[in-house]
């Protein structure tokens, strides 16, 4: 009984903790995009960045759902390498978004991969805020 | 008379040639040497247990850690030992794309990253191991699969493709540990090879 409330405890805590970490990498990365310039934040313009797709030079198009899905709580497959991906919603993936380097990695990648470009401060920090509703 | 004395001296000199690959093969192997992995005694069968193995080659590099951490996440951590130095200087290279994702790595990173393929690839990393996997890539341009490697190919071939990419449970040959269990150990033996839904694979 006295193992299994402290087993419950230990678990609160690290879920309180890993809830931190996220609000704490998000909001420092939002404060960074604001000192370059960007904000205010709306989870609006990064829902609509989500659905945005362009031609890529294989011939298709691609946007975030083409290996994200159009369900940020789904488990996503790479359309290329077929890799399997974790989902990205926070609601069912409590380790998403807690690490500010991991983010800044993977944005820089995937905006590239998907838009053929950086995404700007401004595109980063709403779709942070749309991805941290999920 | 001539010409048979010289292709008895052919045939002994490959013979011989044979003989030293073979050699080192074995003594690869009764070393537990394994592209670096830990040895056999330190495995668990051995008197001691299942105590921890200690690194070794790669394994004990100081930014194993960081390979693991940034290549690893997606795929295996390939042993750095299967190709040589220019195929990895290649593949740092062409991160953008990379076999058609963006793996792109921030300077720093990236630079820590090419130093420890460097010096634990194909040729450059100690033993036996890393002599064979050069010597079948050596005076080719620089691969970036080590599935396409002849070294890879001479291992691999007799193995059914209905068992690799017709396996719904391993997909695809360069998935190392679906059937090398601690391919991230640097451990490819091919005792240690249980193909799933099939169990090892005997040759």
């Amino acid at each position: 009984m006295r193992s299994s409330s402290l087993g419950v405890l230990v678990f609160l805590s690290l879920s309180a903790m890993t809830v931190t970490a996220r609000a704490n990498a998000v909001s420092d990365l939002l404060t960074q995009y604001q000192a370059a310039g960007a904000g205010p934040f709306a989870a609006k313009g990064g829902s609509e960045l989500w659905g945005q797709s362009r031609p890529a030079n294989d011939g298709k198009t691609r946007s975030c759902a083409s290996c994200h899905t159009a369900d940020l709580r789904a488990q996503g497959k790479h359309v290329v390498t077929g890799k399997a991906i974790d989902p990205l919603a926070p609601s069912v993936n409590p380790k998403g978004l807690t690490e500010g380097r991991q983010i800044e990695k993977w944005l820089g990648r995937n905006c590239k991969w998907t838009l053929g470009r950086d995404c700007t401060p401004q595109e980063k920090g709403d779709l942070l805020s749309f991805i941290r509703t999920q | 008379m001539k010409n048979t004395l010289i292709a008895l001296l052919i045939a002994g000199g490959a013979g011989l040639f044979t003989l030293a690959l073979w050699a080192e093969d074995r003594e690869a192997e009764e070393s537990g040497e394994h592209l670096g992995g830990p040895s056999r005694a330190e495995t668990g069968s051995g008197p001691r247990g299942a105590a921890a193995a200690p690194a070794k080659g790669y394994l004990a590099d100081p930014a194993h850690a960081l390979y693991k951490r940034e290549c690893g996440s997606c795929h295996v951590a390939y042993p750095p030992t299967l190709l040589p130095a220019a195929s990895w200087e290649r593949m740092m290279a062409t991160l953008a794309n990379h076999f058609g994702d963006n793996a792109e790595l921030d300077v720093a990173t990236a630079r820590k990253i090419d130093d420890y393929l460097d010096r634990n690839s194909a040729g450059r990393a100690p033993g036996a191991y890393s002599k064979r996997t050069w010597r079948a890539t050596r005076g080719r341009p620089p691969l970036l699969r080590i599935t396409e490697t002849d070294y890879f190919r001479g291992q691999h071939h007799e193995i059914p493709a209905k068992m690799v990419t017709g396996n719904p449970d391993v997909k695809s040959f360069s998935r190392c540990e679906a059937c090398h269990r601690r391919a991230d150990r640097g451990v490819l033996n091919e005792h240690e090879v249980r193909i799933p839904d099939y169990g090892r694979f005997n040759d």
